[in-house]
C-alpha cells in the first residue's frame, strides 16, 4: 500500500553507483529531500532524466536532497543492476545518489508502484507529496504542471504543497 | 491524423485502433483493465504512438528498438503479459489487470 501524506520516510541504507552506502539518517541537514523510483530501463524515466538532473542542479543549493533508488528485478532485467546504474549513472551525469534496492524492501515500504514516481518529505521527513514529477513526460516543453517542483517550492517557502498527491504513470516496478 | 503530444493526448486511426483493440481483448473476459484511468489512458496513447511511428502496437513500457528486436514478443498484448499479471496482478505496462487485483484495489481505496 503506499505511503499516506503525512507518513514519516520509510528508513534505508542502500548501495549507491558511487561506491558508498546512503542512508536516510545520512541525508539530514536539507530542508526537503525528494525520494524517486527509478530505474534504467524505463522509456519514461529515460524521458525525465534530463529533468530530473537540471532540477538536482537547481535545487541543491537551496537544501533539496534527490536520491534516486532502483528496485527492479534484475533476474529479469539485468540491465537495471549496479554495473549498468554506475554507467547509467556517469553517462547522464547524476549529481544525486542512485541507489539499488536489491531486496525490493525500501521501495515496498514507500508502497511505489511505477518508475518514475516522487516522494517529497520536509524537514521532519514526513511526506507531503506523491505522484508524477509533471503532467507531460513526452514532452518538457509542453508541460502545464509542475507538480513535483510546485510541491518543493511550496515547502521550501513554509506552505502546503498545491497538491499532495497525484497518479503517477510509468513502467511498472519490475517486482520478483 | 497521427498521435500528437498537442495536449499530452493522442488523436486520430492509430488511437482508434488502439481503444478498439483493448476494449476487445478485457470484453474478452481473461483481464480487467488496470483500475486507474489515468494510467490505462497513457499507456493507450503510447501504444497508438508506437503504432503510428513504428507499425506496431510495442509496449510502451519497453524501449522500441529493444521490443523490434524480440519480434511480436514485445507486441501488446505481450508475451510477458500473462506471467506478469499472475506475478503482480497487472502487466508491466500496467494497461491489463487481474479481477482480483482489482477487487484488492477498490477494497483498498474504500479504507
Amino acid at each position: 500500500m503506499s505511503l499516506s501524506i503525512g507518513s514519516a520516510c520509510p528508513d534505508f541504507d542502500l548501495p549507491g553507483t558511487d561506491g558508498k552506502n546512503h542512508a536516510l539518517a545520512s541525508l539530514d541537514g536539507g530542508d526537503v529531500l525528494v525520494v524517486i523510483a527509478s530505474c534504467n530501463h524505463c522509456p519514461y524515466v529515460v524521458a525525465y532524466e534530463e529533468r530530473i538532473v537540471r532540477l538536482s542542479r537547481e535545487y541543491r543549493g537551496k537544501g533539496v536532497r534527490i536520491v534516486a533508488i532502483n528496485a527492479n528485478d534484475v533476474t529479469r532485467h539485468p540491465e537495471d543492476g549496479m554495473p549498468q546504474m554506475i554507467l547509467r549513472a556517469r553517462e547522464r551525469g547524476f549529481d544525486f545518489p542512485y541507489l539499488r534496492d536489491d531486496t525490493q524492501d525500501v521501495l515496498r515500504a514507500f508502497g511505489a508502484r511505477f518508475t518514475p514516481e516522487s516522494f517529497v518529505f520536509d524537514r521532519a521527513r514526513k511526506l507531503r507529496y506523491k505522484g508524477r514529477i509533471d503532467d507531460n513526460h513526452r514532452d518538457a516543453s509542453s508541460v502545464r504542471s509542475h507538480d513535483l517542483r510546485a510541491a518543493i517550492d511550496a515547502l521550501l517557502n513554509g506552505r502546503e504543497p498545491p497538491v499532495t498527491e497525484t497518479q503517477a504513470v510509468g513502467c511498472s516496478i519490475k517486482w520478483r | 491524423m497521427p498521435p500528437s503530444d498537442k495536449d499530452g493526448r493522442a488523436e486520430g486511426e492509430a488511437l482508434a485502433k488502439v481503444r478498439k483493440f483493448v476494449a476487445t481483448y478485457v470484453a474478452k473476459g481473461a483481464y480487467a483493465l488496470y483500475p486507474e484511468a489515468d494510467v490505462v489512458e497513457n499507456v493507450i496513447v503510447g501504444l497508438a504512438q508506437n503504432l503510428d511511428e513504428h507499425g506496431k502496437m510495442y509496449c510502451p513500457c519497453a524501449p522500441v528498438e529493444e521490443s523490434k528486436a524480440r519480434g511480436r514478443e514485445m507486441v501488446c498484448p505481450c508475451t510477458p503479459h500473462h506471467a506478469d499479471i499472475a506475478r503482480q496482478g497487472y502487466c508491466d505496462c500496467a494497461l491489463f489487470a487481474s479481477r482480483d487485483f482489482v477487487s484488492a484495489e477498490s477494497l483498498r481505496k474504500k479504507r
